[in-house]
């Protein structure tokens, strides 16, 4: 009997000792990712420049209690990693606190510039002057954007008016950039190698291509005049059919090299426009946080 | 109960067990590298127009036996399929001949091309058709996907 009843006792006690650990363990696993934890483990992740993680961290304590100030840091992460379409959508989510709202509202401008969307970027400053007030540096984002896409300039004087000093020459230069730009014209390229064949070519700085062309078509000009000459009419349709092939080609060719030479031409400005902004953080501050 | 307990063990013991009516035998592992960005040469059974038809038998005739000598990325007899299924007959051969014509460039004159990540030099038919919002510009310093 006795025996029964020890027995018993040493099954109680390990049942509740079990039981006991599991508690406190699970207790302590409640503690170690509360919010003040998980935020703090996210700034790290945040600092350490893993973007990903940091916004895992940072959801799962925005799930229970809202902070503006950790809905900021995940937009901004998102930015960081190129993520823009995300950025803006975590960044128009803040609107409690007043400062971080305008600050939210000019980083989405920044994601904007960065996807390339400039008109929403022009609507976005507009909205931004309405409900913050007038701001000289985004003034100047919004004309310089005006280069960046095929909107209409407005007037030289007006345009210029937004500049002054060093910059205002070299807006100016861009001005006139963008209203006449050095653009080859591709139906002259076309009529150029029509009568001389690889002539459009070397119009379109590809002199290699415009030579070999040349060549090329002369080469079966010349076979196919000669063996008419010599009535071997087979080869003569022949070498003919191959010469009228490399001579279509080539005005074709002529018209469309300088459509992509045009292409270069845009692209080497829009970047020249849009390094100069970039060195200047798109006329926007950028926001400091303490791991910076 | 000692019996209960054993059939119990034996019970599960069987059930979760791993069944080994399949012999073991060695793996077929394939250790051939795919190359990345070079298309199949051959696509006759999903598409059979002439055109790919005759792009198939230059493949299996020439370009096999001669090598993936093509520069460029698509390869000129990919380019011209691409060009004639995009555009026209007359429009895509017209971009062929001009695409051949640079193919042969006698002075190897490629410096403005970008690379495609296949290690060749990527110039796709969209830059071609006349079209200038068709037209992509990559810097020569960006490896294209």
């Amino acid at each position: 009997m006795i025996a029964n009843v020890l027995k018993l006792t040493t099954y109680l006690f390990i049942l509740f000792t079990l039981i006991g650990i599991n508690n406190l363990f699970s207790q302590e696993l409640d503690n170690l990712f509360n919010s003040s934890n998980r935020t703090a483990f996210g700034n790290y992740l945040f600092c350490e420049g893993d973007y990903l993680r940091a916004i895992d961290e940072f959801k799962s304590v925005l799930s229970s209690e809202w902070n503006d100030s950790l809905q900021f840091k995940i937009a901004t992460s998102y930015y960081r990693m190129g993520q823009f379409d995300k950025s803006i959508y975590e960044f128009q989510k803040i609107e409690a606190d007043i400062y971080l709202n305008k600050l939210a509202k000019l980083e989405s401008i920044r994601s904007f510039y960065q996807i390339g969307d400039y008109n929403i970027l022009r609507d976005q400053i507009n909205v931004y002057f309405i409900t913050m007030g007038e701001s000289q540096k985004l003034s100047k984002l919004y004309n310089y954007s005006l280069l960046l896409d095929s909107s209409l300039l407005p007037e030289k004087s007006v345009y210029l008016s937004h500049f002054n000093g060093e910059e205002r020459n070299r807006i100016s230069e861009y001005y006139d950039w963008k209203i006449k730009p050095p653009y080859k014209n591709p139906t002259k390229a076309a009529i150029m190698s029509a009568l001389v064949p690889g002539l459009g070519k070397i119009y379109a700085n590809e002199v290699g291509d415009g030579i070999t062309a040349f060549l090329l078509t002369g080469l079966f000009t010349y076979l196919a005049v000669d063996k008419f000459q010599n009535n071997h009419t087979a080869s003569g349709w022949l070498y003919a059919s191959i010469a009228a092939f490399f001579y279509s080609g080539n005005i074709y060719g002529s018209a469309t090299a300088v459509q992509n030479y045009n292409a270069g031409i845009k692209f080497n400005f829009n970047n020249k426009v849009k390094f100069y902004l970039n060195e200047r953080d798109q006329f926007i501050p950028i926001p400091k946080y303490l791991c910076d | 109960m000692k019996i209960v307990l054993f059939i119990i063990i034996i019970f599960t013991n069987l059930t979760i067990a791993q069944t080994d009516w399949i012999r073991w035998g060695k793996a077929e592992v394939d250790y051939s590298l795919e190359i990345e960005g070079v298309e199949d040469n051959y696509n006759s059974e999903t598409s059979s127009s002439p055109l790919t038809l005759l792009k198939d038998g230059y493949s299996f005739l020439i370009s096999d036996l001669d090598g993936n000598n093509c520069p460029f990325y698509p390869t000129c007899s990919s380019f011209f399929v691409e060009a004639v299924s995009r555009t026209n007959f007359v429009k895509g051969t017209l971009m062929f001949a001009d695409r051949f014509t640079r193919d042969s460039n006698l002075f190897k004159s490629h410096e403005h091309y970008p690379t495609h990540v296949s290690g060749k030099l990527y110039d796709p038919t969209e830059n071609y058709q006349l079209h200038d919002s068709t037209i992509i510009f990559y810097s020569i310093e960006k490896l294209v996907n």
